[in-house]
């Protein structure tokens, strides 16, 4: 386990902060955020609530950034005492400690990073280093990491070091080496006054390659597994197209079943928008794309280098965003996606007094058809299964086509209405062989009334409808608001499921209340929510983890300062 | 100036890749012993399963050749937890599937204080392989490699077994044969395992995924010294120095087959967890 | 190593009032893929409205829209620009452009795709929104967006160009 030593880096922080302040005080700047999620369980057998031995679970951040001219230095204090129930996603994080600190110099041309660091890659296809605090993704590189432009309209980006894998009362990196280095020409800022073409090209290309020792005493593993990739997006006032492909060389690993085939991963994508109107159409294709600096890792939530986004809609909505998610898959699939934002303008027919906005939305994603080889016979050395991208499989994972159209009725009233219909192949995706296919549709109202100036009420009514799975839902939400400072919430789903579900059984009909309060003030925020918390689903590279039901009181802190 | 860093680019660039032509490696077939007197460290996989985890499967496959590989240098145990995966279903099927319930509260004591929660996963003599305590079957092999490698700091055997079949109870004597000086608290561990267990398993291998007679192996039934064992050096031992331990007679389920079980003992370290020395000896040779 | 982090933080909560705070030096880029740095956020001595959105962030979305109303009276009031830098990554990138056209928005548009800038401001969850003076300088912010924070947010903004409501 490799340690942070904290202590002399906090010491040698404070003795610089104190100097500085203590000199003329510049342009140095301090400033930063906290954010504490703790909550309080109570016990609750009717939905299965975890109860941690400890009771009260609380996750807590500070970040703090100082800066001054073209230094920085920062670094974030975390403390899980302990963890909430099914946080992280991947390695647990226990105690409380320094989990990130850099610091970094800046000049026009250059600029150079030391410590932990975020970064990506064009759209992050091969390379991609991020958190997403509130769901327990973050994989921060811990390293260096060199920015330089050369000549107006070249960006080189390089990067070195390991990536964060878990949290014992410090930072645990994983086990793998991470390199790479990403070239951009951005073709209109390099050839200046040559370049006459109405849009902009940007051309990129990267290459990353992580290390990993081969102590395995059965096979013979590649130690340094490299991922070329190269992209082109064109960019014109109307349109915009951009196409990426990326080609990794063999990667036994844990997920692929120690395969040693090569992946490929092809992703394009065109929009077209003008004043009123906006349209996207895009397709990928992966195969074998699992890369991560530990060729087995103990889960698929670690230490990934990539991003492989889902071409589907993220939708806001509790039903849809929170049943039937899609996720990824890494190891094959092929998926398309079509979106579509119209607004008719005030006075016409449709649009009424205020106007009415629509947005349809269609996305599909299939199985990628593979011929499988014999993994045994060495002639063909291990290589698992021959496929062509883009080849489309008879299994179709995930289906999902929508309609959204928002109305201001009157200067008081405002609704939204949705119907959304989907196809979820529930045995891939949340890893649950042997259950049928979800086919569900899903309508919801949503409504806004003002008062008044500062006080309104929106409420949301939503219905899922589906003859598999747990059978039919239905939320309802009201929220009060009270700007700028005060709001209460209150919402319900309740599964109340009309006819037995095909798995034979009739499970409980449980209702899931919860109210909130919160209340605002500048950049702080603050609130409480007591309830029932169902049972969730968080979904990476075609495994979902259950975020276990809860039941108790919550409280949410941030502050921006 | 700018050069140097010109320069940083294009090393990245170079960092290169290893394309493998043969996966296997040349001359591998059982290593060379370097003398029967040097007794070799055995390793002890922990692995947590459960029957309704449907990727477990393929890593008791993993653990499975492991085993043929290895032979008496690996133990291997499975350790059945997590509410998840290896709790009975309810409301009860109704063709009574996945109605067992193999845990322990040992196994859910183990699960808890390793952090488990996502399977398959395994302890190697439960040391930190790759910065985790918990070690996917993608990296048993390499962390077995590595225990098994070295000499052996004590040596561990069940001297007797007693198993009283009519009364259903067993009993035993448990010896070490400290090799090397040991300093610090160790605990002496002892399971019972049952093997070839007949049972419901989810499996995404096959379809349907459901098998009702699926082989389960070195099932973990009960502790015989209780979840964290009985305490079996308390400062210090010395070269040459041999510790026995007596457990009295320990009640057996009358529904566990005497003919398969077996009994694993390990020594381990109180403050770090590793296990020194891990042994098996099976009811029925 | 807990009294070491204990001293930092006193010493930090003890460091008096901060300097007002000027926007970082970020690279974000625009919907015509320019890279642009969040230095340069400026409107010529008159106030600049930084908004953290996002096309999955449905009250970032009601926010804005009901600032699209009354824009064009709030510019002619008090010539405010809204800068709205979306922190949509890869996975709804390509819908920001279409979006905001759909929407028929004169906002200026930036992409933050990796979140480069919204850690540098210290941002937690979108939405979010910080006010800048003539100078540069960050003088209000708000977290989250409740239908009636608009107006708040404009009497900010007059206070600042010195007019009454």
């Amino acid at each position: 386990m490799i340690r942070i030593p904290c202590g002399a880096w906090a010491l040698l922080c404070l003795a610089f902060l104190l100097a500085t302040h203590s000199a003329a005080q510049d342009n140095g700047q301090l400033h930063g955020n906290f954010s504490m999620d703790a909550q309080y369980y109570n016990e609750d057998d009717v939905i299965g609530a975890v109860v941690p031995l400890e009771r009260l679970a609380a996750n807590s951040w500070m970040n703090l950034i100082y800066s001054r001219d073209r230094f920085e230095i920062g670094g974030r204090f975390e403390a899980y005492e302990p963890r909430l129930a099914g946080y992280p996603a991947g390695q647990p994080y226990i105690g409380s400690g320094i989990g990130y600190r850099y610091a970094k110099y800046t000049q026009s041309d250059l600029e150079v990073t030391a410590g932990n660091f975020f970064e990506q890659f064009g759209q992050g296809l091969i390379f991609r280093s991020y958190e997403e605090r509130y769901l327990g993704v973050d994989n921060a590189m811990e390293g260096v990491r060199v920015k330089y432009q050369p000549y107006p309209g070249i960006r080189l980006k390089g990067i070195i070091g390991r990536q964060r894998f878990g949290f014992d009362n410090g930072l645990v990196n994983g086990a793998g080496l991470v390199r790479g280095v990403d070239a951009e020409l951005d073709m209109a800022e390099l050839l200046d006054t040559s370049w006459t073409c109405v849009g902009n090209l940007l051309i990129g290309g990267s290459f990353v390659s992580k290390y990993q020792q081969d102590r395995d005493p059965l096979l013979v593993l590649p130690e340094n597994v490299g991922c070329y990739g190269i992209r082109l997006n064109y960019i014109s006032p109307r349109w915009n197209l951009y196409t990426e492909y990326a080609y990794k060389i063999n990667d036994p690993n844990g997920k692929n079943g120690f395969i040693y085939k090569p992946g490929q991963a092809v992703m394009f994508n065109i929009t077209y928008a003008v004043k009123g109107f906006g349209a996207t159409f895009g397709a990928h294709s992966f195969d074998n794309m699992f890369y991560q600096s530990d060729r087995a890792a103990p889960t698929p939530f670690d230490l990934n280098i990539n991003y492989l986004p889902p071409l589907t809609k993220q939708h806001t909505y509790n039903l849809p965003a929170t049943l039937y998610p899609y996720a990824t898959q890494p190891n094959g699939e092929v998926s398309t996606q079509g979106e579509v934002f119209y607004k008719w303008k005030k006075g016409t027919a449709l649009g009424g007094t205020y106007g009415t906005k629509i947005a349809v939305n269609y996305s599909t994603a299939f199985a990628l058809d593979t011929t499988k080889l014999g993994i045994a016979d060495d002639t063909t050395a291990r290589m698992g299964y021959t496929t062509k991208l883009f080849s489309k499989g008879k299994r179709q994972y995930f289906q999902d086509f929508n309609i959204e159209i928002r109305k201001k009725v009157s200067a008081d009233w405002e609704f939204a209405l949705t119907w959304l219909n989907f196809t979820y192949d529930i045995d891939i995706i949340q890893g649950k062989p042997g259950k049928r296919t979800v086919y569900a549709d899903i309508l919801v109202l949503e409504g806004l009334h003002h008062f008044n100036d500062r006080h309104s009420i929106r409420f949301e009514l939503q219905h899922l409808n589906t003859k598999q799975d747990h059978g039919n839902w239905a939320t309802g939400l009201a929220e009060l608001t009270f700007s700028p400072h005060w709001f209460l919430a209150a919402m319900d789903q309740f599964n109340y499921v009309t006819t037995s579900p095909e798995e034979g059984v009739t499970p409980d009909r449980i209702h899931y209340p919860i109210g909130s309060v919160g209340y605002i003030r500048g950049g702080n925020r603050f609130q409480v929510n007591y309830g029932r918390q169902r049972a969730g689903i968080f979904c990476v590279g075609g495994v979902c983890r259950q975020v276990p039901a809860a039941n108790g009181l919550t409280l949410s802190i941030t502050s921006t300062f | 100036m700018k050069s140097t860093f010109l320069f940083f680019f294009i090393a990245l660039a170079i960092a290169g890749c290893d394309y493998v032509d043969d996966p296997t490696p040349p001359g591998t077939g059982g290593g060379g012993n370097n003398g029967g007197d040097t007794v070799k460290r055995r390793a002890l996989l922990e692995e947590f399963t459960g029957h309704r985890c449907n990727t477990c499967p393929a890593a008791h496959a993993v653990a499975a050749n492991l085993t043929t590989a290895y032979g008496e240098d690996l133990i291997v145990v499975a350790i059945h937890a997590t509410n998840f995966f290896a709790a009975p279903v309810d409301p009860p099927a109704a063709n009574g599937s996945y109605s067992t319930d193999f845990r322990t509260p040992a196994g859910d004591a183990y699960a808890t204080t390793f952090n488990v929660s996502f399977l398959p996963t395994g302890l190697v003599n439960r040391v930190p392989f790759n910065s985790s305590t918990t070690i996917g079957s993608g990296n048993w092999s390499s962390a077995i490699a590595e225990i098994v490698d070295a000499d052996a700091a004590c040596d561990i055997w069940v001297d007797e077994l007693v198993y009283n079949s009519g009364a259903n109870t067993v009993s035993a004597v448990v010896k070490v044969a400290v090799l090397q000086a040991i300093t610090g608290a160790h605990n002496l561990t002892i399971y019972l395992t049952e093997d070839h267990v007949i049972d419901w398993q989810l499996n995404s291998l096959v379809s349907p995924p459901d098998v009702p007679n699926y082989d389960h192996r070195h099932v973990l039934r009960t502790n015989l010294t209780g979840t964290w064992g009985s305490s079996l050096i308390t400062a210090s031992a010395a070269v040459g120095d041999t510790l026995t331990l007596s457990v009295p007679p320990v009640s057996m389920d009358p529904a566990w087959n005497g003919t398969e079980c077996a009994l694993v003992a390990y020594l381990y370290n109180v403050s770090s967890n590793e296990i020194l020395q891990a042994t098996e000896r099976k009811f029925q040779p | 190593m807990r009294l070491t982090t204990t001293l930092l933080l006193v010493g930090v909560l003890s460091i008096p009032a901060f300097a007002q705070q000027r926007l970082p030096n970020v690279t974000v880029q625009t919907l015509d893929g320019k890279k642009v740095d969040s230095r340069t956020f400026s409107n010529d001595g008159k106030p600049v409205i930084v908004n953290f959105w996002a096309t999955w962030c449905a009250p970032c979305k009601k926010e804005l829209n009901a600032i699209a109303e009354k824009y064009a009276d709030w510019q002619a009031r008090t010539g405010v620009k809204l800068i709205a830098v979306s922190i949509d990554d890869a996975r709804s990138m390509a819908r920001v452009k279409p979006y905001v056209s759909g929407q028929d928005w004169d906002y200026e548009v930036y992409l933050d795709p990796n979140g480069d800038l919204k850690r540098a401001l210290n941002v937690n969850n979108v939405p979010h929104t910080f006010l800048l003076n003539g100078n540069g300088e960050i003088v209000y912010q708000h977290n989250n967006y409740e239908p009636g924070d608009e107006n708040v947010l404009f009497e900010q903004v007059l206070e600042l160009v010195g007019k009454k409501k």
